[in-house]
């Protein structure tokens, strides 16, 4: 019986509780998105770089690119020049300043890591001691 | 479909009521204003919206009626009845107008008229030609029986009682009220389904992403793959760094004597042809935060850092 006396009210109560529970349901979503926005952005950076960084440094075709070091050297001057697996292990002897130069200017741009480098300057030529993986 | 509440006939001669039961009430035409009319409209929310009008002049001004539309054969038959009158009156015959569910009209029935009906020792209600009406007992015939009221009535013929003195909110209020917060209700939906699809889309797009490069689909795959090859690019940079930094030092006329690198550290040797070139490259080297110091007397400086 009192449900009917304020059976208006009720109505209003209901459909205020109803609109109450769509904002806090839209609030909720509103804040998801913000959070899901943030993972995202967070997600997809953090998948390029790894891509990038996969692709720089683990690149399949280190293995042919590796084999650049050597060219323009005399086959004389390749003491040494082994590539096994994954790592490079090189000699180089009788080498010019320029050709050191550009032995060292290679290795820094191909993607490997340099385990040890050596040169040493001997009677007027270079040797090279070379160590690298990737 | 029958209402199975019992019904009380509203009269103005009715007797106080004790019940607290939910109860129909039909109105005796003491209680509301008939017209029947034959209009060229074909829908009841047309009709319903001539009533004010159709009833205009049959109606006391200033006064709140409500509104009461059917149709009858080919003609519609236009009520109008007070609300606050009839609760008024209901609570002096001891009926709360909240007790009350439905309310019929005597008009809605005429056949159960047909034989009258004593309302009082002075008033009887009786169907004539199609309209219910009160008349004095005096034009009655002493030798007609009068009848018992017939309860039985069609709910669906039944209108809302929503007279309540105690309300704050009339219906016409509360519906107004309830619509508008419902289409709000409605809007805060949609917009939450909506970003919820954007959600959705989002994930889906990393998703994709990540069906390209299926290895990376664990959070924590991802984390050692990155923690390893964000060392190897931090460590590398810094040695091509070290070697870029070594290679400034190499002024023209010094020489390289010596280079060696691992993972720990760097050291190089080298030769100048003076002295001023010599601690040129030291101050260079000491502003680069390399460690430097001459080998002997002589003219190399040899130059070593940790990495």
């Amino acid at each position: 019986m009192i449900w009917k006396r304020y059976q208006n009210e009720l109505i209003v109560g209901l459909a205020l509780l109803l609109m109450f529970g769509a904002y806090i349901y839209k609030g909720s979503q509103v804040k998801q998105l913000d959070s899901t926005k943030i993972e995202v952005a967070q997600s997809v950076e953090e998948i390029g770089e790894i891509i990038a960084l996969k692709q720089q440094w683990g690149d399949p075709k280190l293995k042919q690119r590796v084999q650049k070091v050597k060219q323009g050297l005399q086959s004389g001057k390749i003491k040494s020049f082994i590539v096994k697996g994954k790592k490079l292990t090189a000699s180089l002897q009788g080498l010019s300043s320029k050709e050191m130069n550009s032995v060292i200017t290679k290795l820094e741009n191909i993607a490997i890591q340099i385990v040890k480098l050596s040169v040493k300057h001997k009677d007027g030529t270079y040797q090279m001691e070379i160590k690298c993986k990737w | 479909m029958e209402n199975s509440k019992p019904l009380v006939l509203i009269h103005k001669g009715m007797a106080t009521s004790r019940s607290m039961t939910t109860i129909n009430i039909m109105l005796s035409p003491q209680f509301y204003t008939m017209k029947r009319e034959e209009l060229p409209v074909k829908y009841l929310y047309q009709a319903k919206r001539l009533a004010p009008s159709i009833l205009d002049n049959l109606l006391a001004e200033g006064r709140e009626h409500q509104y009461h539309v059917y149709k009858d054969g080919d003609a519609w038959v236009f009520i109008a009845f007070e609300p606050l009158v009839i609760a008024q009156f209901l609570t002096t015959k001891g009926i709360k107008a909240e007790q009350v569910s439905k309310v019929f009209f005597a008009q809605q029935y005429p056949q159960k008229f047909d034989r009258p009906f004593l309302l009082s020792e002075t008033e009887v209600m009786s169907n004539l030609q199609d309209t219910v009406v009160v008349l004095p007992t005096t034009l009655i015939n002493e030798t007609v029986r009068y009848q018992m009221l017939d309860e039985t009535v069609n709910s669906s013929d039944g209108i809302s009682f929503n007279f309540n003195s105690s309300a704050l909110l009339h219906q016409k209020e509360a519906i107004i009220i309830a619509s508008i917060l419902t289409l709000f209700t409605i809007m805060f939906v949609v917009e939450g389904f909506r970003y919820k699809s954007v959600i959705s889309s989002m994930q889906e797009e990393v998703g994709v992403i990540l069906e390209e490069h299926p290895s990376l689909q664990s959070q924590y795959a991802r984390d050692n793959i990155a923690k390893k090859y964000r060392k190897i690019d931090k460590e590398e940079r810094h040695k091509r760094n070290i070697l870029k930094n070594l290679s400034s030092l190499i002024i023209p006329g010094a020489e390289i004597e010596l280079l060696t690198m691992d993972s720990k550290r760097f050291m190089t040797e080298i030769k100048f042809p003076d002295e001023k070139r010599l601690l040129k490259v030291k101050s260079l080297a000491s502003k680069k935060k390399y460690k430097s110091s001459r080998l002997g007397n002589g003219s190399v400086l040899k130059i070593e850092g940790k990495l």
